[in-house]
């Protein structure tokens, strides 16, 4: 589950098509930036916990 | 030497690095086991998260990473952050195949892609192109870092070392350290400069921070030099995203070194380890890389293209009086060089392991161990010389060819990520995806035709049609 809903965020990280900057950083890149952020951690806990259900074995 | 970069220490510690890799491996040799292809190529299956992370780290950045990335994002801008979730999105293709591909890795002791590909469709034709297209990328993977390798030299060196021989003298070092203890050296090779290449880019975001200022302080400058960094993403932006994920995603993530590295861990846990790491990494090495460079394109706005792929090491020259920062130049350079050398000594084993175990070892089955590791060694010394001389002598009009190896190589991604999961898949329908599919990829990068229909790149096209074509084809074959 963690994994299939990894790959919905994965989308969610496409520029947004928003205009305006923080200082020097345009929004659309901390909202990608925050969506990557969120890819990475649900692929952290989607190989704990996702390896047996694709297909793995236990340690 | 007036131009050079480097002063005289710099050089002796590059040369006392790069011959202190010969050394480690000579200690490969001395620790190997047996002459057997799983310890020459696998190294026997033992490596701990420590090793097998860095190695896995080391080969992923390759000199692109440091010199490439920086450049596209010096021309790209904040665009080129995609970099960031590509990097962790191979993990994510990772995550597709490797449970399942490991355990029956460690069952049937495969050692190259090839050996899974026989395996599970029991089909000559497919392991053959499989491995012809595996071989053709991992080739031009070795070509470009090796031209980039011979750049870097001559560079820092201010023309010291010229271009080919920066090529010639890096490249008998890799293949020594090769010969001598196979992935056992590589991989121990590959943790010195993984640990090398993380300490570049950590030492040189914060030295470039401190004498040029944070994004926060560079606002003005970049607001009126590089307003096009500021632009708010459109349509066509966000189809090459989708594209470039895609194309990443199912592409270098079935690379074949990728793959050995996979087979060779040494249980569950420490690839479990490894993978997670990995996943951090674009985090502490690409992010911080592309900060320097959109830093770089306010300073030194001006740049054109061969000069952005420099720009980390321009903006470290035009403070090379302070004092400490000829030690973060040799550091930088070291890095680009252990990043460029540890992915061509990954993509070499890989070849002549493909060639060996899927080629030679097919034609004769009865060839005994001793055997093939002479043939992998050979081999081996005969790569790198026929890579050497193409690094070399490849006229710049022809190195086009040479970009479209990943778009080649993502369509061989059905046969290991579908045949993984779907054992009713047939070797026709696979085969069959895969020659419409690089087809389909050739017509649109060698023909008039537009190579990117509606923004995504011909590989993508090629590999939806290639995932159609096995849809279709199986379930016809089940009706």
């Amino acid at each position: 589950m963690l994994f299939k809903l990894s790959f919905f965020i994965l989308i969610l990280t496409t520029p947004f098509m928003v205009s305006g900057a923080y200082y020097s950083i345009p929004y659309w890149v901390i909202i990608s930036l925050g969506f990557t952020t969120l890819y990475a951690l649900f692929m952290l806990f989607a190989i704990d916990f996702n390896w047996k259900t694709q297909g793995g074995e236990d340690e | 030497m007036n131009n050079s970069l480097l002063t005289q220490g710099g050089i002796y510690f590059l040369l006392v690095y790069l011959f202190s890799l010969i050394l480690v491996g000579a200690y490969g040799k001395y620790k190997s086991k047996n002459d057997s292809m799983q310890d020459f190529y696998l190294a026997g299956k033992g490596f701990g998260v420590s090793v097998l992370f860095l190695t896995m780290y080391a080969t992923q950045y390759s000199g692109n990473s440091l010199i490439g990335f920086a450049g596209s994002a010096y021309r790209g801008g904040w665009f080129f952050m995609i970099a960031v979730t590509f990097m962790i999105a191979i993990v994510g293709g990772y995550m597709i195949y490797a449970p399942k591909l490991y355990p029956l890795a460690k069952k049937h002791n495969f050692i190259t892609i090839g050996d899974y590909i026989n395996f599970r469709y029991k089909s000559n034709i497919l392991t053959y192109l499989v491995v012809g297209i595996s071989i053709f990328a991992l080739s031009n993977y070795m070509l470009t870092n090796l031209k980039a390798i011979g750049y870097i030299l001559e560079y820092v060196t201010g023309g010291y070392i010229g271009f080919a021989q920066g090529i010639i003298v890096m490249a008998f070092i890799m293949v020594i350290y090769e010969s001598l203890g196979g992935m056992r050296s590589v991989a121990w090779t590959d943790a010195i400069q993984g640990v090398l290449l993380f300490l570049g880019v950590v030492i040189i975001f914060i030295v470039i921070q401190m004498q040029y200022g944070t994004l926060i302080d560079n606002e003005v400058f970049l607001k009126i030099n590089k307003p096009e960094f500021f632009n708010t993403p459109i349509l066509s932006d966000q189809i090459k995203w989708v594209s470039v994920l895609i194309l990443i995603f199912f592409g270098i993530s079935i690379y074949p070194q990728a793959i050995q590295r996979i087979y060779s861990a040494k249980d569950t846990k420490t690839l479990k380890r490894s993978f997670q790491l990995m996943i951090v990494m674009p985090f502490l090495t690409t992010l911080p890389l592309i900060i320097i460079a959109i830093i770089g394109a306010a300073s030194f706005p001006e740049l054109d293209k061969t000069q952005s792929e420099q720009v980390i090491l321009i903006m470290l020259s035009k403070i090379s009086n302070i004092y400490g920062m000829q030690a973060v130049i040799t550091l930088f350079v070291a890095a680009a060089v252990a990043a460029i050398m540890s992915t061509v000594d990954s993509a070499m084993l890989a070849i002549a392991s493909l060639f060996t175990k899927d080629i030679y070892n097919k034609k004769r089955p009865d060839a005994s161990n001793k055997e093939l590791a002479i043939v992998g060694k050979t081999f081996s010394w005969f790569t790198m010389a026929i890579m050497v001389t193409l690094a070399i002598y490849l006229p710049s009009t022809i190195w086009w060819l040479i970009q479209i190896k990943l778009e080649i190589l993502v369509q061989v991604a059905p046969a290991i990520m579908l045949g993984v999961w779907f054992q009713n898949i047939s070797h026709k329908a696979i085969l069959t995806g895969l020659l419409v599919g690089v087809t389909f990829t050739l017509i649109l990068l060698l023909t008039p035709l537009e190579s990117k229909p509606f923004g995504f790149h011909a590989g993508v096209i090629g590999l939806a049609i290639n995932f159609f074509i096995v849809y279709i084809h199986n379930k016809l074959s089940k009706d």
